[in-house]
């Protein structure tokens, strides 16, 4: 058991964190409306490893913390599927959506993708739809992701991979995802009420804005070693739901927060807090949110006896 | 980073379960938290035997120095053993924090004498202290307090009165903060005596509740105590006691006995039709996410002391993350039992014993505030 980075982590953050640097872009700050899909730098990851760590002697744990890193950074790219999910199925499709049968709504990357992950948890199904064989509704970008609506016209090709340990892997990168989005929107607000003064005095001196904060710490730190510990013993269903769960209610309560303690400046386009805030709600809401996950946790529980 | 327990953690969780499972009788009730049972009550009388039955196999004080009856078992071990324990109601009762923190303290502090007066005693399972901390007007701001303790030759005569003071009733000795130097106030000035509990001028009285806890005041008048009976330096106990309690990084695993009893409500639920009702599933699920949570920034603590380093914030997260679980956890019990109001049913126990969580190893604000200083680096007032 060892709680702090290794000296290879750490290597391959450093060096992940100088990829994402180079790519951060002077208009970065805002969330766009018609955002591009991050082609440059996936290629970039992808071709210095980073982005087949589970495949190539690393763990899943190592593949949450890019993730983690890269959500930081909020790329448009969906990043906690590409490191943590993809791998496992062992295909050449991609951008590839994780869809759950019999669920609807708009999806993230739901327009971007070459194909559809049917994951259909009852039939014990996993199976991959080519986006030619799918409606496809576009539903704008509001929320920092391109967004659409989708449904797949065929059952598609099947892959030789449980539902259940989909469904864990994608629990666990949307997990890493909000961890690095929120871990990124708390340190910005930490740094504001710092910065920011009223009354003669930083706002983080008043007890009613420090002990809010501190709340905050737990909870990110919760969903954050949790969603570590998940990564170790992926794909574990209940343990992939529970970080899933703990990281979704800590999205909404981040998100309610942070902009509470940022005041009117927060809901700018010029200041920098929108573009995490807003990712959070459609992560947090992702598989059906902290209710779904919360169900999950029990499902695998009781099945674990 | 990597989160395989060690092997030696492993195999002894394993070997204390089976004990348990063999050892524990049957009608022994694991809503009831025996730390919160009354004095006198079958738990409370069964606590002081099954003690002493643990330290003959070696799972009361596994953690201590082979000179003190233990075998300096490692933090992981220790930490294992008190998940396994706390998950069945703590068989250990208020012993607990003898081996945990007042052993230890005495180890680093004590006198040889001390050292083998209390120690092996304590090791063997037969003597209990209570701590004698808070007083009316002295609660979160400890360093208040006012009770006295004046040099009289070679004695101490104390005057004052604590409050809260859990297990007085049946403990054989109090670990007593005094302040031993006239007119000084705050965190200097004071010592720690080691005070058997059977002397006259020492009344304690116990304060019902409703957790029906044993909750004690104790009234020192003109008590008489050897200066012998202290432990480390006169006038500095305020760091003799800091520094204990630094031993017990992140007291009971509530979260461990939370899952518990989370499991227990589910299999209660599904034998009576109740798991599919609305919110059910998802209650509990949520609650079992939290205590998963709050397992994991433990392990950053318990990390942190098998490396030997100095305790940080991350100490009151772990705090904050089991008491926060427990609630959560015992509020969702108490929601979805339909004989929750019974008195002695699960979850009245659970709900019950759950109440002093928020207050009982300093207040969630207090916590609060040192997370905001500390981890956060926020300045201002507490």
């Amino acid at each position: 058991m060892d709680t702090a980075l290794d000296g290879t982590q750490e290597a391959i953050l450093g060096a992940v964190g100088n990829l994402l640097a180079k790519h951060r872009s002077v208009d970065g700050s805002v969330l766009k409306r018609d955002p591009e899909y991050a082609c440059d730098l996936e290629r970039e990851l992808a071709e210095a490893g980073f982005l087949d760590v589970v495949t190539s002697g690393g763990s899943y744990l190592d593949a949450v913390l890019i993730a983690e890193l890269v959500a930081r950074e909020l790329p448009v790219l969906p990043i906690g599927w590409r490191t943590i999910l993809w791998p496992a199925l062992h295909c050449e499709v991609w951008p590839l959506v994780p869809w759950k049968a019999g669920t609807g709504g708009p999806v993230r990357f739901g327009d971007s993708a070459r194909g559809v992950l049917v994951i259909d948890e009852e039939r014990d199904t996993v199976a991959i739809v080519d986006i030619g064989d799918c409606e496809v509704r576009s539903a704008g970008a509001a929320w920092g992701y391109p967004i659409a609506e989708l449904r797949p016209r065929v059952e598609g090709r099947s892959l030789a991979i449980a539902a259940a340990d989909c469904m864990a892997l994608w629990r666990l990168s949307l997990a890493a995802e909000i961890v690095g989005a929120a871990g990124a929107a708390f340190d910005h607000t930490v740094q504001y009420i710092k910065d920011r003064k009223q009354f003669g005095r930083p706002i983080g001196g008043n007890q009613a804005i420090r002990h809010r904060a501190a709340r905050l710490a737990v909870e990110v730190e919760k969903a954050r070693y949790l969603t570590y510990e998940a990564a170790w013993r992926a794909p574990d269903p209940e343990m992939a739901a529970a970080a899933a769960t703990v990281a979704a209610s800590m999205a909404e309560f981040v998100f309610q927060e942070a902009h509470q303690m940022h005041g009117a400046i927060g809901y700018t386009r010029e200041f920098p807090l929108h573009r995490w805030t807003m990712r959070l709600r459609v992560l947090g809401k992702e598989l059906g949110g902290a209710v779904a996950h919360g169900i999950a946790v029990t499902g695998a529980h009781a099945a674990a006896g | 980073m990597e989160f395989d327990w060690p092997e030696e953690a492993l195999a002894f969780r394993k070997e204390v379960s089976a004990f348990l499972d063999h050892e524990l009788p049957a009608w022994w009730d694991i809503g009831v938290n025996t730390l919160t049972a009354e004095a006198g009550s079958p738990h409370h009388e069964f606590c002081r035997e099954f003690c002493a039955k643990l330290a003959q196999h070696g799972y009361l004080t596994p953690h201590w120095p082979a000179e003190y009856g233990g075998r300096e078992a490692g933090a992981w071990e220790l930490f294992a053993l008190t998940e396994v324990l706390s998950a069945c109601g703590d068989p250990r009762g208020q012993q607990y924090m003898n081996v945990n923190w007042i052993g230890p303290a005495i180890m680093r502090y004590g006198t040889p004498e001390q050292k083998r007066h209390f120690l092996p005693k304590m090791s063997r399972g037969e003597i209990q202290f209570c701590q004698g901390f808070s007083e009316p007007d002295a609660g979160s701001d400890l360093a208040a307090l006012r009770t006295t303790a004046i040099r009289d030759n070679d004695e101490y005569v104390v005057n004052g009165q604590k409050v809260w003071t859990s297990y007085a009733l049946t403990a054989d000795f109090c670990f007593l903060l005094v302040r031993t130097s006239p007119g000084s106030r705050g965190p200097t000035g004071i010592s720690v005596l080691l005070v058997p509990m059977n002397l006259p001028g020492l009344i304690a009285r116990p304060i019902p509740n409703i957790m029906d806890h044993g909750f004690c005041e104790l009234f020192f008048d003109e008590l008489r105590v050897p200066v012998s009976s202290r432990l480390g330096p006169e006038d500095d106990g305020w760091a003799v006691a800091m520094d204990a309690l630094t031993f017990e990084r992140i007291g009971m695993a509530r979260f461990a006995r939370a899952l518990r009893l989370l499991d227990e409500l589910i299999g209660r639920l599904r034998r009576s039709g109740e798991m599919s009702r609305p919110g059910t599933a998802e209650r509990i699920g949520r609650a079992i996410a939290a205590c998963h949570a709050a397992r994991a920034v433990a392990y950053r603590v318990i990390d942190a002391r098998a490396r030997s380093l100095p305790p940080g914030p991350e100490g009151n997260v772990a705090r904050l993350a089991s008491n926060w679980a427990e609630q959560f956890a015992v509020d969702a019990i108490f929601e979805l039992s339909r004989d929750a109001v019974e008195t002695g049913s699960l979850a009245d126990g659970a709900l019950r014993s759950a109440l002093p969580s928020g207050h009982a190893t300093g207040s969630v604000e207090v916590n609060l505030g040192i997370i905001a200083k500390r981890l956060l680096g926020l300045k201002g007032e507490a």
